[in-house]
């Protein structure tokens, strides 16, 4: 790549790598920041949500359990209208028959009527509307319902349900009944219309009056199905209207509420319900239970805003919401107003069953439908609180502030949560402006950038291309050619240095040039002089120039002068020489045979006195092993008659520990007996106990049945007293065996005392052998010791002889080889006399 | 006694059904509700010489003098040597004291500990009234599980004593010694 696009390349990566370096790293701190401070306001927010509600709900759910309380404990009407409810209850179908005014009395009395015209209302009424809110279930035969009812419960039935004119629903409408003027419907117009109004008021689902002693719904201002049944053992009684009614009767404390949980209630088309009871006192006596089915819709509505979620900041998808310990919804989920297909789709889709979503769709409820099974609602039921990501009961990733809800015996979970997306979507906002912000300015910048490049290096590179093209040129052969710059700047001054160069290198081939032809002149005539003189006529002379040769001519004339007289001594010498070196070389042969006879009588005695000195060398090792071995073996026995002595120690303080465990054994087997006496004394108690309890047996058995109570009573005592006896007998059978087993103990004890006494006896007398031993065994490692010592020195005189005789050896080794080459050298210089002849001869001097 | 006994012997007392009864050699003694009974362990029985082969001595219970029969000779049973502590001129073994409504108290001899029993299964075999091999004051017997039950009516026996009637008190053969058998003592032959 040439200059111009490197720069140009250059400049525009390093504005890219800036811009986006403070792009991405803008981008990071701001996202970072923005981040942070949005989760911990979204945090507060949804925590405070969550405890604001938590607040509201307890507050409500204490307000209605002291309404209750205060209803039942200060205001007379219930009392009274209890008691007048119970009295008239009883006595209602009895009414009937009397009561001449009543068209048809006789059929009405008949239970099968009523049960025929229940099943109709059933079937026709109450079963429509069941269905239309439970999708996939039946409602439940009407023959078990009817299978606990009895008179009371099948004549009001009928005629404050079936016979009500009132729609479905609004059954609470009737006040009296016509043409019938029983107690009971006195009663009930006397204090219906004031029931209805408080139960209005506190916008209650329903309200009961419970006899006590019966269990009988005496009075429900709603008339549905639970209506006159009895709590006790009618089907309601394991109801929530039944749970609420028992616990009330369980503690039985004057001004004390129960809360039942929120579960599907029959009566209400299996809608949920939840019921608050308090026992009913009269002159202090328990009288009955007034129990209220609690509005959940106000629940609903305080966990839903009113559906107002926008107004109270929790944006577009905040909600709080409340799950039971079964995990299902205690309160509706936003989704469902929202966005209901929406809703229903991301159910389908986190797969809940067909059914299930078509009774949310027609119920319009997610309460008890819906299960909530994240991370956050499982941790607040386990009493936990906190916030956390999480993901919601639609899979929907959410920040979720979480914590139990428990009060009046209710263990839930409330929530507060907000979509993450939701939350942090300014965070997604203001990074994407960032980034096109970035872009933009990215862009501009870099466009700047590659223009200024493309200036500046068009600038930098324009007045190299041109030294380039001058020089190529003057390559070519243009010598003329200079660049002549103008300016004064680096690239000026390169210029005129550039154009200096040129002129230098111009003159320097001209001088070279001339140079050149005179020396091949004056080379080629010293090439004919050297030919002449190469064929051994010395006496030729090269001609001396005034150039450089001329010098180098006069110089080799010089040494072909000296060369010539050299040559005529050298001859005389040579002569003389090759006369010596044939003397000298009859002398080197006479020595060399003397040095080699030397050599092997030297060889021989080395090798003698080699022998000599291995020998001595292993007297030497063998008597130091001896030595060696003998102090082992005084170390060895040192350490045996230590072993044999504590050995001996030992054995005496093994034998004082078995004699006294020998006298422990004899105290452990008269322990033993005396614990056969004690045995022997529990068995007679256990037999005379076993003879009293049949005695009283016998007693009891003659009393007859006023006896036979205590007759079990005798039986338990004869049974304790074999049992008793049972255990002395297995205890005396292990005193015997333990007394069996501690003499045979004894017995080898004994005999171990003994041998361990023997034992004793011979350790000593091998003591007392070690000790003569180490004595021996003392004399004889000084007497190897002695051989030892001179066996060395004997060794150390053998091979300092050894290493004379073998540098002596060495020598004449030495002395031999120098012969021989001497010989060879000799031979030579005759060779090279004769050839000095030969040669000097051929010269012309 | 098994676990399993006593289970049922604990259902049995429940229903009502069960009745105590004492051992002499083979034969098992039912006890009626109507007697009133005590056993004495500790009591030492004092011999009376001349005094007939029936009466075994005299024994003292909390301070009243009562007369121990040998009921094993009524019977023709051979006592238990085992049992017998031999102490000078007395014995100290298991004593039985029957007190009837009617009669003043007695004690008697017995082989062991009264123990309880299901009369109810008893009454599923076959009984009899002609036991001549019997005293007659032994009005019945009865096999089951391989032991021998005989139901005595008390009142009898202490009816006879008091009128000292050898002839209702002891079998109506007795045995000519020690070592001759009683025919209770074999199963066999007294199968109901």
């Amino acid at each position: 790549m040439k200059m111009k696009p490197k720069i140009m390349l250059g400049s525009t990566a390093i504005a890219v790598i800036a811009v986006l370096i403070t792009t991405i790293g803008i981008t990071l701190i701001v996202n970072n920041l923005v981040t942070t401070s949005l989760q911990n306001e979204v945090k507060n927010r949804l925590i405070l949500q969550r405890d604001m509600q938590k607040d509201r709900l307890e507050n409500y759910l204490t307000r209605i359990n002291e309404e209750v309380q205060e209803s039942a404990a200060l205001n007379p009407t219930f009392s009274k209208a209890l008691i007048d409810f119970t009295q008239a209850f009883t006595k209602f179908s009895s009414q009937l028959q009397r009561d001449k005014n009543e068209k048809d009395a006789n059929t009405d009395n008949n239970n099968e009527f009523y049960k025929q015209n229940l099943e109709k209302y059933y079937y026709q009424q109450f079963a429509e509307e069941f269905l239309k809110k439970n999708v996939g279930k039946k409602p439940i035969p009407i023959e078990e319902l009817l299978a606990k009812t009895d008179q009371h419960t099948l004549a009001l039935q009928y005629h404050y349900i079936v016979n009500n004119p009132h729609p479905i629903n609004t059954k609470d409408a009737l006040i009296t009944l016509n043409n019938i003027t029983t107690n009971y419907s006195y009663t009930h117009k006397k204090y219906h219309p004031l029931l209805k109004a408080y139960k209005e008021k506190w916008k209650f689902q329903n309200i009961f009056l419970v006899d006590a002693k019966t269990g009988y719904v005496v009075y429900s201002t709603e008339k549905e199905l639970a209506y006159a049944t009895s709590l006790r053992t009618g089907y309601y009684a394991k109801s929530g209207l039944g749970e609420a009614f028992k616990r009330a009767l369980a503690d039985n404390k004057q001004g004390k509420t129960y809360t039942t949980k929120i579960q599907p209630y029959y009566p209400s088309y299996n809608d949920f319900a939840s019921f608050v009871s308090t026992p009913l006192y009269v002159n202090g006596v328990l009288k009955g239970v007034f129990i209220i089915q609690m509005p959940l819709d106000n629940i609903n509505n305080i966990m839903t805003f009113n559906q107002q979620w926008e107004k109270y900041g929790l944006g577009k998808s905040g909600e709080t919401y409340l799950v039971a310990d079964d995990t299902s919804m205690r309160s509706n989920t936003r989704a469902l107003s929202d966005d209901p297909q929406a809703y229903f789709a991301a159910l389908k889709k986190s797969g809940v069953d067909q059914n299930t979503i078509s009774s949310i769709k027609k119920k319009q409820s997610s309460i008890g439908l819906q299960h909530v099974k994240s991370i956050v609602s499982q941790s607040a039921l386990k009493g936990k609180t906190g916030f956390d990501h999480s993901v919601n009961y639609l899979d929907i990733p959410v920040l979720s502030a979480y914590a139990p809800f428990n009060i009046q015996g209710v263990k839930w979970a409330i929530l507060a949560e907000t979509n993450t997306e939701e939350a942090f979507q300014v965070v997604t906002d203001i990074k994407q402006k960032i980034i096109k912000a970035a872009f933009l300015i990215g862009t501009v910048l870099i466009f700047f950038s590659a223009l200024i490049s493309f200036l500046f290096a068009n600038k930098l590179v324009a007045p190299i291309t041109k030294f380039r093209n001058i020089i190529q040129r003057f390559h070519a052969g243009e010598d003329t050619l200079r660049i002549n710059a103008t300016n004064n700047d680096e690239l000026g001054q390169l210029a005129t240095t550039i154009d200096q160069l040129l002129d230098e290198h111009i003159q320097t081939l001209h001088s070279i040039t001339r140079e050149n032809d005179a020396l091949n002149e004056s080379i080629i005539e010293m090439l004919y002089v050297s030919s002449a003189q190469s064929k051994g006529d010395l006496t030729a002379r090269m001609i001396v120039n005034d150039d450089v040769t001329g010098t180098l001519a006069d110089s080799l004339n010089l040494v072909m002068q000296q060369t010539g007289k050299t040559l005529n001594q050298v001859k005389a010498t040579a002569n003389e020489v090759d006369t010596a070196a044939k003397t000298v070389q009859q002398q080197s042969t006479t020595v060399l045979k003397a040095a080699k006879k030397e050599l092997v009588i030297m060889t021989k005695t080395i090798q003698e006195l080699n022998l000599s000195s291995e020998a001595l060398q292993q007297i030497a090792q063998l008597a130091q092993q001896c030595n060696l071995s003998a102090n082992e073996n005084i170390i060895t026995t040192n350490n045996a008659q230590k072993s044999v002595l504590a050995s001996v120690k030992d054995m005496s303080a093994i034998k004082e520990e078995m004699s006294e465990t020998e006298k422990r054994i004899k105290r452990l087997s008269e322990r033993s007996q005396e614990i056969a006496g004690v045995t022997t004394i529990i068995q007679g108690i256990a037999e005379r106990t076993h003879v009293l309890a049949l005695n009283a047996s016998m007693h009891a058995t003659a009393a007859g049945d006023a006896g036979r109570g205590f007759a079990s009573v005798a039986t338990e005592i004869q049974r304790l007293a074999e049992n008793a006896s049972e255990a002395t007998h297995k205890i005396d059978t292990l005193v015997k065996n333990i007394q069996m087993d501690t003499i045979d103990t004894i017995k080898t004890m004994n005999t171990a005392i003994t041998q361990v006494a023997e034992g004793n006896k011979t350790a000593e007398h091998a003591s007392s052998q070690m000790l003569k031993t180490h004595e021996k065994s003392h004399e004889l490692a000084e007497r190897v010791q002695a051989i030892a010592t001179h066996s060395i020195n004997q060794a150390e005189v053998s091979a300092e002889l050894q290493q004379q005789a073998l540098q002596i050896q060495q020598s004449n080794n030495e002395t031999t080889q120098q012969l021989e080459q001497q010989q060879i050298q000799t031979n030579k210089l005759v060779t090279f006399a004769q050839n000095l002849l030969q040669s000097i001869s051929k010269f012309k001097t | 006694m098994k676990k399993e006994d006593k289970k049922q012997q604990t259902e049995a007392t429940d229903k009502g059904n069960m009745a105590f009864c004492y051992q002499l050699g083979m034969a098992n003694i039912l006890i009626n509700h109507e007697i009133e009974v005590e056993i004495l362990t500790t009591s030492i029985t004092y011999q009376i010489p001349h005094s007939p082969q029936w009466y075994r001595g005299m024994t003292s219970l909390r301070g009243d003098i009562l007369p121990v029969i040998n009921i094993h000779f009524l019977l023709g049973i051979k006592q238990k040597h085992n049992d017998k502590v031999q102490n000078s001129n007395s014995t100290k073994q298991t004593l039985l004291k029957l007190k009837h409504p009617d009669f003043p108290a007695l004690v008697i001899m017995i082989d062991g500990l009264p123990y309880q029993t299901d009369i109810s299964e008893l009454a599923t075999h076959s009984m009899t009234n002609t036991l001549k091999a019997y005293p007659s004051w032994i009005k019945s017997s009865a096999e089951c599980n391989n032991k021998l039950y005989l139901f005595a009516n008390y009142a009898h026996l202490f009816n006879a004593l008091q009128q000292n009637d050898q002839e209702q008190l002891v079998m109506p053969i007795m045995p000519t010694s020690n070592t001759e058998k009683s025919p209770l003592i074999s199963q066999s032959q007294c199968k109901p």
